[in-house]
């Protein structure tokens, strides 16, 4: 079967299970999160519409009717981004605020893998081709290191150095209050400055996955016998390395790039939480401390959903990258 | 050591010496995961042992032995392509009159332009996989000078023609191309420098017999059209002999034998070389006896003293285990055995002068 | 952040004649693989040997061994808890917020506990998941890998499917929806939500190695001579695949310390346990990074990542032995 049509099936395949084991998750649980969540919500006086209870139940089990009923109605209710009310806010849907925190998410952790992934593999590429010698050493320390650092206790220590004690950069938030969002210079750098800490906390603690995969793969390639043939034609150094090399050793790990997406996003979680940055995970955070079970659904959802597109993403990007899966 | 006289090879004579090799010893020094108690002798191995050789221009010499025994080994020595952990311990290597030991990386670099080149034993790995037959074409000659596009496209082609390819193989990927196919493209890729000698590592070995033959028969033809030296390292006796001027013949990591082919089939011989004779049956014999040569190599992490060959040998003597012999004349070639090719050494060891006095 | 190792090579060189099954006496006979055996232990019985000899292998790599100290002591640490804590971790009758002094190394938290007993006695937490949860992951993980490597067709499949899901999911997300649902808090529940996100890695590995190994021909061999299933399993294939199984193990147990961490720090744990992750999450409760605690930060952060690291460093060890051409030239 061509590589991509089997991989659009993987996809829709995995899709299709993820959003099911949202649904059965709540149902598995002890207790009964549709009470509690009602109850919730009639505590803080607030009328629940219709619509909206059926949402919550749905979401998170009710007492009545089958549990395929309930499944197709949670199914189009899926499709059509109904996720009922929060707790804390039931007269905003719960779409609402995860559609507002979404693209600062996007954004942050966008910019972070990508990053993460250039930087990250030219040392790698380094690491491996200086095998053995200083270099190679100190990045392979520094990273392993570095990628042992809890992301959420680096953040807390960037803030406190870099924001409390120096007061370079701002110490949370995704922007000056007082300032709308939109999308003139002013605001978006400001919203720059705010983001570099979260980024660089996130980036330092993520790229020693790549650093080291890449240079074990560098390693492993270098062993490959086309390398001592390109050597042996007396290619230069620099093609052998990059064109011949690093090319293919780069391979394997883009195939695994969806566990490193998957890792990035929950560190961005915790990050998020650490600096008050609006973005998803920022919405987690304060979902969980509430009990916000209705937001919690929603936004595990959503992560999931945008975890396995992005990896799909990549998945097509791989045919264009090795013509051994063309057919 | 002198340069080993050929009595009978006038034509060999009068070509110049393009590379020698004095006393190469390469090394195996396989490391970490072991404790410094480990790092004695016994860990490392000596897969080729104070070889000498010498080749012509426009030999075609075969390089023949059983597995392990360091043909390999030494064709990538003699090419400067040594990886580690491997390493030549000692030794001296010249290429037309140039030690290659001393040169730099860049310099070892240009000099694979017109000077050496290595097909490896497995054609099949030596191709990027994710680059093109014409682009691999393109970076070989870019590297040694700038090359249009154009230029690289019809050097491409002729390339192709060399070695009886068509030209739609240009655009194919390696995985596109069958395992002949590749091995003829790694060959025209090491022909683009015109280099002016070329190793063979075991080039036909993973093909079937049919591809076999036809791609030896193209080695064959490359050689006396254009001239280069040619090394072929295999274990299969029957292609070295067909192709080659001059056999020789390699044991536990030392030259044992050097013969002109043609006098191969028959003449005295190492016993080593009698009995690898030997396995081969004629087919158009009667009966058909499979000879087969007892015992293993040897350990070759262990200093051998003597002849590598005598605990196999049925006509071993004391000398044989204590003193290494030397490349001397026997027939029309060389072999080391003190029993065929006797020295000094072995002529004062053996019984029959023990009671006569020293010349 | 840690690697999965490579696939043992299939290629064989001149210098690296492949090893056949490991058997407790096969190693030391190939130069290329040389293992140094430690002279002691060999009187031991078998699996005793096999640890020591493990243990002698991983300590002759320089990260592997720095790996192996900094566990030790940490594992000191958790056996002399009560010997080196000043005093009782739980006591808070101390000036809350108190800066480190003499007295209180790392100062006090806002609770008015001592910051240096709690970290003290942390360190049974962490090591306790960290263990346990890497094991019972492992062990997960190498059922699971197991079965879908040997036995193909559907069962490959399906068994492959659920490795992906559970992979592409985020782990921390899904580590906080689980505990967030679960009605008891605490070290146990935490471990639980850990194994359940973390068996996915490990069995994806494990399954593509016995995979590898199946159709090796010692294995056919061996079927061919009658061995039964699960003798098979345990006598031919697994022996190979220890480096790749222990890879796992730390693997997992990384990945088990940072998620106990991460799900504490953001209060799904027993508020009331005494663990480095607890610790944080009430520095930020109290707002420690506003007040200047430093130290009451930075100490408990520390010792997750020191723990971390040294699992990673035992891991690079462990990969080495996998792939002969990661080993370090000592």
């Amino acid at each position: 079967m061509p590589y991509a049509l089997r991989k659009t099936i993987q996809f829709l395949l995995t899709l299709w299970a993820a959003v099911t084991v949202n649904f059965l998750l709540p149902r598995l649980m002890p207790g009964s999160p549709t009470d509690a969540a009602l109850a919730k919500i009639a505590s803080t006086g607030q009328v629940v519409t219709d619509a909206q209870r059926r949402a919550i139940e749905l979401q998170l089990g009710s007492p009545s009717g089958s549990v395929f009923s309930q499944y197709f109605a949670y199914l189009n209710n899926v499709v059509h981004l109904q996720f009922g009310v929060s707790y804390t806010d039931p007269t905003q849907p719960v779409i609402d605020t995860i559609r507002q925190a979404l693209p600062w998410t996007l954004v942050l952790i966008g910019f972070c893998t990508i990053f993460q992934f250039v930087i990250g593999t030219l040392l790698g590429v380094l690491a491996g081709w200086r095998r053995g010698r200083g270099i190679d050493t100190t990045l392979t320390l520094s990273t392993t290191f570095a990628g042992a650092f809890p992301p959420f206790w680096a953040g807390l220590l960037l803030l406190y150095v870099f924001a409390f004690k120096f007061r370079w950069w701002p110490l949370g938030g995704g922007y000056t209050d007082g300032l709308t969002p939109s999308l003139n210079l002013t605001f978006l750098g400001d919203a720059a400055a705010h983001s570099i800490l979260p980024a660089l906390t996130l980036v330092i603690t993520g790229m020693g996955g790549w650093v080291l995969g890449m240079r074990n793969n560098m390693i492993s390639t270098l062993g490959e016998d086309y390398v001592t043939f390109a050597e042996a034609n007396g290619l230069r150094t620099r093609t052998v390395a990059l064109r011949y090399a690093a090319r293919n050793a780069l391979l394997p790990p883009l195939t695994s790039f969806g566990l490193t997406l998957a890792a990035v996003v929950g560190g961005s979680v915790l990050v998020e939480g650490v600096f008050s940055y609006p973005g998803v995970g920022l919405v987690l955070y304060r979902a969980v401390s509430n009990r916000d079970y209705p937001l919690m659904q929603a936004l595990f959802l959503i992560i999931t959903v945008t975890t396995l597109v992005a990896i799909y993403l990549v998945d097509m990007l791989y045919v264009r990258l090795d013509p051994r899966v063309r057919r | 050591m002198t340069a080993p006289i050929a009595l009978d090879d006038a034509p060999r004579l009068e070509r110049p010496t393009l590379m020698t090799a004095r006393g190469v010893n390469v090394v195996y020094e396989p490391s970490a995961g072991l404790s410094r108690r480990k790092r004695t002798a016994g860990a490392r191995i000596w897969a080729v042992r104070d070889v000498d050789l010498t080749l012509a221009e426009g030999e075609f010499v075969g390089l023949v032995g059983e597995s392990g025994c360091g043909k390999s080994t030494l064709g990538y020595a003699l090419t400067r392509l040594l990886r580690p952990p491997a390493r030549l311990e000692s030794g001296r290597i010249e290429f037309d009159g140039t030690d290659i030991a001393t040169l730099s990386g860049e310099q070892l670099r240009a000099q694979r332009r017109g000077g050496f080149a290595l097909v490896l034993q497995s054609g099949m790995n030596a191709l990027n996989p994710v680059r093109t037959v014409e682009h691999h074409v393109g970076d070989v000659l870019r590297a040694h000078g700038k090359a249009g596009s154009a230029e690289v496209h019809r050097r491409a082609r002729e390339l192709m023609a060399s070695v009886q390819l068509d030209d739609e193989v240009l655009g194919r990927f390696p995985h596109e191309l069958s395992g002949g196919m590749r091995q003829r493209v790694a060959i025209a890729l090491a022909l683009a420098l015109e280099p002016r000698m070329i190793v063979f590592d075991e080039p036909t070995t993973a093909l079937d017999v049919i591809v076999q033959a036809a791609v030896m028969n193209t080695i064959k033809d490359l050689q006396r059209a254009k001239g280069f030296t040619a090394v072929l390292i295999s274990h299969d006796l029957g292609v070295v002999l067909d192709a080659t001027d001059r056999v020789l013949v390699m044991y536990g990591g030392r030259i044992v034998e050097d013969q002109p082919s043609g006098e191969m089939l028959r003449g005295p011989h190492h016993p080593y070389t009698e009995a690898l004779l030997d396995c081969y049956a004629d087919p158009r014999a009667e009966v058909i006896n499979l000879g087969g040569i007892a015992g293993s190599p040897p350990d070759l992490s262990l200093p051998l003293l003597g002849c590598s060959f005598a605990d196999r040998c049925e006509f071993a003597v004391d000398v044989c285990r204590e003193v290494d012999p030397s490349l001397l004349p026997l027939g029309p070639g060389l072999a080391a055995c003190h029993v065929r090719a006797p020295g000094p050494a072995a002529a004062q060891n053996s019984p029959e002068s023990a009671g006569s006095t020293h010349a | 952040m840690t690697t999965l190792p490579e696939t043992p090579l299939l290629k064989t060189d001149s210098a690296a004649p492949v090893a056949g099954p490991v058997g407790s006496g096969a190693a030391g006979e190939d130069p290329a693989r040389a293992v140094s055996i430690p002279s002691v232990g060999r009187s031991l019985p078998g699996p005793f040997r096999f640890v020591a000899r493990s243990f002698g292998t991983l300590w002759s790599n320089g990260k592997a061994r720095s790996g192996l100290i900094l566990l030790g002591l940490m594992i000191a640490v958790v056996i002399f808890a009560p010997l080196l804590a000043p005093y009782s971790p739980t006591r808070t009758d101390f000036e809350p917020y108190l800066n480190p002094s003499g007295l209180h190394w790392i100062g006090t938290t806002g609770n008015g506990e001592d910051g240096l007993s709690q970290l003290i006695y942390g360190t049974r937490v962490s090591l306790f998941v960290g263990f346990a949860a890497g094991i019972t992951a492992t062990l997960i993980a190498a059922l699971i890998g197991l079965i879908a490597g040997y036995l193909p067709g559907v069962v490959d499949e399906t068994l492959s499917f659920v490795t992906n899901l559970a992979l592409v999911i985020p782990g921390i997300p899904l580590m906080i929806i689980l505990a967030a649902y679960l009605p008891t808090r605490g070290v146990p529940v935490i471990t639980l939500v850990v194994v359940i996100t973390g068996w996915a890695t490990g069995a994806r590995v494990i399954r593509s190695q016995t995979s590898t190994l199946r159709s090796r021909d010692f294995v056919t061999a061996a079927e061919f001579a009658g061995e039964r299933l699960l003798r098979l399993v345990f006598r031919e294939i697994l022996p190979n695949m220890t480096s790749v199984v222990a890879a796992s193990f730390f693997g997992a147990a990384v990945a088990a310390v940072l998620g106990e961490a991460s799900l504490e720090f953001l209060g799904l744990g027993d508020p009331a346990t005494v663990s480095w992750g607890t610790m944080l999450y009430w520095a930020q409760n109290n707002k420690a990074l506003l007040v200047g605690q430093w130290a009451l930060i930075l100490a408990p952060g520390l010792a997750i990542a020191l723990l971390m690291v040294s699992f990673a460093l035992i891991n690079f060890g462990v990969d080495a032995l996998s792939n002969p051409r990661l080993r370090e030239k000592s």
